[in-house]
């Protein structure tokens, strides 16, 4: 498993801190332990030294009567050598720190040294002066400075100042306390260490441990989150987090999720406005284009007729001007039959009536009614389907759809003498699909689109205005369907289809009908 | 050696001991720093500290320096002496003779000169030399007489050589401090011979 940086600084931030608590622990353990020693050995060197003081007196005092003695000859003759070898001996059975010969001026004769620096100075502080041998003891620290009489015989020579280290037996309590204090100090220390080394170990598999859990739980999540939310800012909304977790972690993951899916939804839907505002835009250009052009056209055949109308008129030929006057009208109506129909175009998208159930089966045969006239005239026979579904549409716009289509496949037969149409509806790729079909004049394949533009017309001699496939297109795409045009070509037929994502399943149809037929 | 030679007749002195790096050495006669003498004569009827009677430097040189200057010398406890000669005492070591003079036990001592650095500092500080014997050879080695000549020039060779090796100067080293030998040159021998008697008159008294 790989640790995370994040996991590895906290991971060292608490071995640390669990390092430091154990280390203070032990330190502290260690000084009390050893405060608590201390206080034992003093106590038992006070212990000590209060029985052994009696003895040492005694001691110091049997020395110093035997050196009172023993340097007496050598001080009486001023024999300094001597007095060095006798200061050098005593060195031998006493711990001399230093060893000052006075003679009885009480000025330094020797202080037992080659170099003698202390020839000639006065002895500071008292000295015994009476005739009783008893030394003076004084004690500074661990030494002890004995002074005593030089003298034999009733006769003194000077006096002896020595300073001794701390008793032999001092020293050697002393000694043995250092010992066992350094043993106890090295047994301490072997145990901090190990202890120190186990603590060691502890906290190192503890930061690991943390490191490791951290990763999982904490460092490793921000990782892939901070890696999604890159990806988000780049564009791609594609790769979800997989994280789960019941935390506010997991709460996060989730939101960036939503986050992803929002920003995709609202994405998708920019990209189909913007798709649509593009169709429109053109469909507008489109629009201006052909409204423009095809309302100039009666203009100019008023505007042309009214001149030849006011030159027959002068010149008096009033059958002229009659007809003159019919083709004004002829195009006027024209021209309002065009502005009907774009504003009946333009209200399709603004006037939307509720939907409501409709049976197609019903609407067909109302709208076969409503072109019974035409429909007989050139002995079209229509034939619908049985079972056509029910559909949930603005029912007015769906009979305006059906009344274009069939009147279209009614009024261009072509050369069929058994002019017939179809109205049906069939299964496509999970929509169903309604169709027109009829075996007329038929499509060439350049004009499958272009029939539903606006004020196109195949048959330029036509009453019609060219609008009314434009607007089943409209009718339809309001519905949220499509409409398209079939044809093998010229002479072949056409069929005329759409869909209506509302459409319910076929059920509750009427029974199949043939629709009647002109003739 | 000199009464060896003056016994036997026959020892003919031909090596100098360079002893410490010194090929001959002298006696000082030194007093209190306060002292009114200010030349030998002036020890007439006075103390003398010397060290020892087997002593050169700090016997037998200052009795033949004293000797020369016909000041005799005699035993302090030496009963109907000459009130004009010079009274000596023995310290049995070179810093008590120092000690016995500051002390007031003799008004003067005479020792080694290398004794005299040797003293403290304290000590010499308070004394002034006041007089010096000549110098004297620091030791000789003599052959007898009827030495075969090529042993004697082995020997000589032999004793010559020894601080030119290792081993050698080792061994020179114990004896006593001994740097090396050098031939004796006819002037220092002459020097030698011209002490005879001097010390031995000395000696004798």
């Amino acid at each position: 498993m790989r640790t995370s940086s994040i996991g590895t600084r906290y991971a060292t931030y608490v071995a640390a801190l669990a390092l430091a608590l154990v280390v203070v622990a032990l330190a502290a353990a260690g000084a009390i332990a050893l405060g608590q020693l201390r206080v034992v050995q003093q106590e038992l060197r006070k212990a000590v030294a209060a029985a052994r003081a009696a003895d040492d007196e005694r001691a110091l005092d049997g020395a110093a009567r035997y050196l009172g003695v023993h340097l007496f000859n050598p001080l009486y003759q001023l024999d300094v050598e001597r007095l060095n070898e006798a200061i050098e001996q005593t060195r031998t059975w006493l711990p001399v720190v230093s060893f000052l010969v006075a003679d009885r001026d009480g000025l330094i004769l020797t202080d037992g040294t080659s170099t003698n620096t202390s020839y000639g100075e006065g002895v500071l502080g008292p000295l015994p002066r009476d005739a009783t041998p008893t030394p003076i003891l004084v004690r500074r620290g661990t030494e002890t400075e004995l002074r005593f009489r030089v003298a034999a015989g009733g006769v003194a020579a000077g006096w002896g100042i020595v300073t001794l280290a701390e008793p032999p037996w001092q020293a050697s309590l002393r000694r043995l306390e250092e010992r066992r204090t350094a043993e106890l100090w090295s047994g301490h220390r072997t145990s901090l260490l190990s202890l120190g080394g186990l603590v060691l170990i502890a906290t190192l598999g503890l930061g690991l441990l943390t490191s490791l859990l951290l990763s999982r739980t904490l460092a490793r999540p921000l990782t892939e989150m901070s890696r999604a939310a890159e990806e988000i800012a780049s564009g791609n909304l594609d790769h979800p987090l997989t994280l789960d977790s019941p935390d506010e972690l997991g709460d996060l993951a989730r939101a960036l999720n939503r986050m992803a899916t929002d920003l995709r939804a609202h994405e998708e839907a920019l990209r189909a406005e913007r798709s649509d505002l593009a169709a429109k835009n053109a469909e507008l250009e489109r629009f201006n284009y052909t409204v423009s052009h095809d309302l100039k056209t009666p203009l100019v055949t008023i505007r042309g007729f009214a001149g030849l109308a006011g030159t027959d008129l002068v010149a008096g030929h009033s059958d002229a001007v009659r007809k003159d006057l019919g083709r004004i009208v002829a195009a006027a109506d024209k021209m309002h039959r065009l502005l009907d129909d774009l504003l009946e175009l333009s209200r399709i998208g603004r006037v939307v009536h509720p939907p409501e159930d409709v049976a197609l089966s019903d609407l067909v045969r109302e709208v076969v009614e409503l072109l019974k006239g035409q429909l007989e005239l050139k002995g079209v026979v229509v034939e619908v389907a049985p079972h056509l579904p029910v559909v949930r549409a603005d029912r007015r716009r769906l009979l305006e759809v059906l009344q274009n289509l069939i009147g279209n496949a009614g009024k261009f037969t072509g050369a069929q003498t058994r002019p017939q149409i179809e109205v049906g509806c069939r299964q496509g790729e999970g929509e169903r699909v309604f169709y027109v079909r009829d075996n007329g004049l038929g499509l060439e394949p350049r004009f499958l689109e272009r029939v539903f533009g606006l004020f196109e017309k195949l048959d330029p001699g036509g009453q019609g205005t060219g609008v009314g496939l434009a607007l089943v297109r409209r009718i339809i795409e309001a519905h949220g369907g499509r409409v398209w045009a079939e044809s093998e070509g010229l002479g072949h037929g056409s069929s005329f289809c759409f869909t209506l994502p509302g459409a319910a399943p076929a059920a509750a149809q009427a029974p199949a009908q043939a629709a009647a037929a002109a003739s | 050696m000199l009464a060896l030679r003056e016994r036997s007749r026959s020892l003919d002195p031909a090596l100098l001991i360079v002893r410490r790096g010194q090929r001959d050495y002298l006696s000082v006669f030194f007093t209190r720093e306060a002292s009114s003498i200010q030349k030998l004569a002036d020890l007439r009827g006075r103390t003398l500290v010397l060290q020892a009677i087997r002593s050169t430097s700090a016997f037998a040189l200052p009795r033949a320096e004293l000797a020369r200057a016909g000041i005799p010398l005699v035993a302090a406890d030496e009963a109907g002496a000459d009130p004009g000669s010079v009274r000596y005492v023995l310290a049995l070591a070179e810093v008590n003779q120092a000690v016995w003079v500051l002390h007031g036990k003799g008004d003067a001592g005479a020792f080694n000169e290398g004794d005299w650095a040797a003293l403290p500092e304290k000590i010499r500080s308070q004394l002034r030399i006041f007089a010096r014997s000549r110098p004297i050879q620091r030791g000789l080695i003599a052959f007898r007489g009827d030495l075969q000549a090529a042993t004697r020039q082995k020997l000589e060779q032999a004793m010559l050589g020894l601080h030119e090796d290792e081993a050698g100067r080792a061994a020179l080293a114990r004896a006593s401090g001994v740097t090396r030998f050098e031939r004796l040159t006819p002037a220092a021998k002459q020097a030698v011979l011209d002490w005879a008697p001097v010390l031995l008159t000395s000696r004798n008294r």
